[in-house]
């Protein structure tokens, strides 16, 4: 499974080089604009950054991987794929965890620019708990990865899903707390956030820079992570099961 | 996914042919708003080619998915090697190429892309197997080159080129021939036969009557949800009483076939290909093939449906 993903990212990433480079850009310019943003309201740190950046991980369940799908079931590459595994959720998982690399080959050197830009200092840098960032990143991928499993049930079925797909991520940029911590956010949002698996890592990514109860925060990430993962795989094995009865959306 | 067949005769003589590659029993499809398909039977043979005819919205593509397990038949049965189909059987021994698309990945070479899919079925020593099946479709020198800047006929050798590799028992081509320039259409002939030598079985949908005519073993027409015939090309001659017919534009009165047309000296008829060597070949200006055999059959199946 990972050989075959490994042979389709290193095509894909070939092929689309000049696509990377454009991300890298547009990543660049997207999240520096809202810094810039921020930082007027308050002080820059290097926790308002790395939030802002965990942001872009979204755009892995909400872009990419519904791009995918609705290309792949367009062009009937992910028929052919279902005729060469009985597991394709498990290469979906896979491919994401490829994205999530890529993703945060685009993401380190944007953050290190804007951190010179907006003059973050080297030693808050240094200071900065990065192991723990890791920790708290992985758990937020494996929920983002059950999200983009939904996503892609989702997509399976109804094909119109796709118009949404993207306009999801901008609405995550916003209840997920990465601009406005979620205190401060309005109650309706304060409602919906904590169920985001985004929202609680950028949350555990704050705490963890200024300090506030943690350890419960980061219990809670893990199990609603590995809940989003595991209804994922339920969603998306009866999704395709139903697909499988009666017919993909894409090519029905 | 599969569903027990019934214990119901086999739709040909299975004195034959005791075993079936792939047999379909009394499947039925309906979506929301139509039925597809209703009680239509059929199976395919180690070493043949079939052709799948029928008019657009026949029915033919969702036959073709529910023999692969793409979809599944609200009844009825499929059977695999003599098992009921399962994803797992099917993944190791069916080969699908949709209409139009050659369901595979744009960004990569066809190397790519066979490798893609051997990793993905587990297959030992898949570089070897991947250029076999490169060098057996005549794919060597395209090997490397992303799929999006090769033609569609050579996309369409990719694909058969995946079932090479997967060692496919059972290889359904959705829309064949569409699309092909002719020496496309001579290769893919060619790599169907070897195909079917090796023991493996064809069906094929498509609407080129002429290249369905040269490759196809057995012919099933597919006609108001059910299959209404299921006989070899010579059966059928006789069975339908089909002519080829041609048509010819010649000097004069030649006395024989209908005439269609005339201009100046010269007059358009069609007449039977048994009438052939009646004609001057100094006095035919044009000749042409009217009608062939399946082209006839259909319109005569149609007719008779009607």
């Amino acid at each position: 499974m990972l050989k075959a993903e490994l042979i389709r990212f290193w095509a894909e990433l070939r092929f689309y080089r000049q696509l990377l480079l454009g991300n890298l850009l547009s990543a660049l310019l997207v999240v520096g604009g809202i810094f810039f943003l921020v930082s007027l309201l308050g002080e820059v740190s290097v926790s308002g950054l790395v939030a802002l950046l965990f942001w872009l991980y979204a755009s892995i369940p909400l872009s990419r991987i519904s791009a995918d799908i609705y290309e792949e079931s367009t062009s009937g590459a992910f028929e052919q794929m279902c005729l060469h595994t009985t597991r394709p959720a498990l290469v979906l998982l896979v491919r994401m965890a490829l994205y999530a690399l890529q993703q945060t080959v685009v993401i380190l050197p944007v953050f290190f620019v804007l951190a010179v830009v907006f003059g973050i200092s080297w030693s808050a840098l240094t200071a900065y708990p990065w192991l723990g960032l890791t920790g708290i990143l992985v758990m937020t991928l494996v929920g983002l990865a059950g999200l983009g499993l939904i996503v892609g049930a989702v997509l399976l079925i109804y094909r119109d899903a796709i118009s949404y797909s993207s306009a999801a991520e901008y609405v995550l940029l916003f209840v997920s707390g990465a601009v406005v911590p979620i205190a401060q956010l309005p109650a309706f949002i304060q409602v919906v956030a904590p169920w985001l698996p985004l929202s609680l890592g950028i949350e555990a990514v704050r705490r963890l820079a200024v300090g506030g109860e943690l350890s419960a925060l980061v219990l809670l990430l893990g199990v609603q992570s590995l809940a989003l993962l595991l209804g994922g795989l339920v969603v998306f094995r009866l999704s395709l099961r139903r697909a499988l009865r009666h017919g993909f959306a894409m090519s029905r | 996914m599969g569903v027990e067949p019934r214990p119901e005769p086999l739709p040909r003589d299975a004195l034959h042919h005791p075993q079936p590659l792939i047999a379909a029993l009394s499947l039925s499809k309906s979506f929301p708003s139509i039925q597809v398909l209703s009680g239509v039977s059929l199976a395919l043979y180690p070493g043949e080619i079939v052709g799948l005819l029928g008019l657009n919205g026949a029915g033919k593509t969702t036959l073709i998915k529910l023999l692969c397990g793409l979809l599944s038949p609200d009844d009825g049965g499929i059977s695999l090697l003599g098992r009921p189909l399962d994803s797992s059987l099917v993944r190791q021994n069916v080969a699908v190429m949709k209409e139009g698309q050659p369901s595979l990945y744009e960004f990569m070479s066809p190397r790519e892309n066979l490798g893609y899919f051997a990793a993905l079925m587990g297959l030992r020593r898949a570089e070897e197997a991947v250029s076999q099946a490169l060098a057996a479709c005549g794919l060597t020198e395209l090997a490397d080159k992303p799929l999006l800047y090769l033609s569609f006929g050579t996309k369409r050798r990719v694909g058969l080129a995946l079932a090479y590799l997967k060692g496919a028992r059972v290889f359904l081509l959705d829309d064949a021939a569409t699309g092909l320039d002719l020496p496309s259409v001579a290769q893919m002939r060619k790599l169907l036969r070897q195909y079917a030598d090796m023991g493996s079985a064809v069906l094929l949908t498509g609407h080129e009557m002429g290249f369905m005519e040269s490759i196809c073993d057995r012919v099933l027409v597919l006609h108001h949800r059910q299959i209404l015939v299921d006989s070899s090309l010579s059966e059928l001659v006789s069975r339908f009483n089909l002519v080829q017919t041609l048509e010819a534009w010649v000097e004069g009165d030649p006395g024989f076939g209908e005439v269609l047309d005339t201009q100046n000296s010269l007059t358009r008829i069609r007449f039977s290909i048994a009438d052939a060597p009646r004609l001057k070949p100094e006095r035919v200006h044009y000749l042409k093939l009217h009608e062939g055999l399946l082209e006839q059959l259909l319109r005569e199946v149609q007719g008779a449906k009607s």
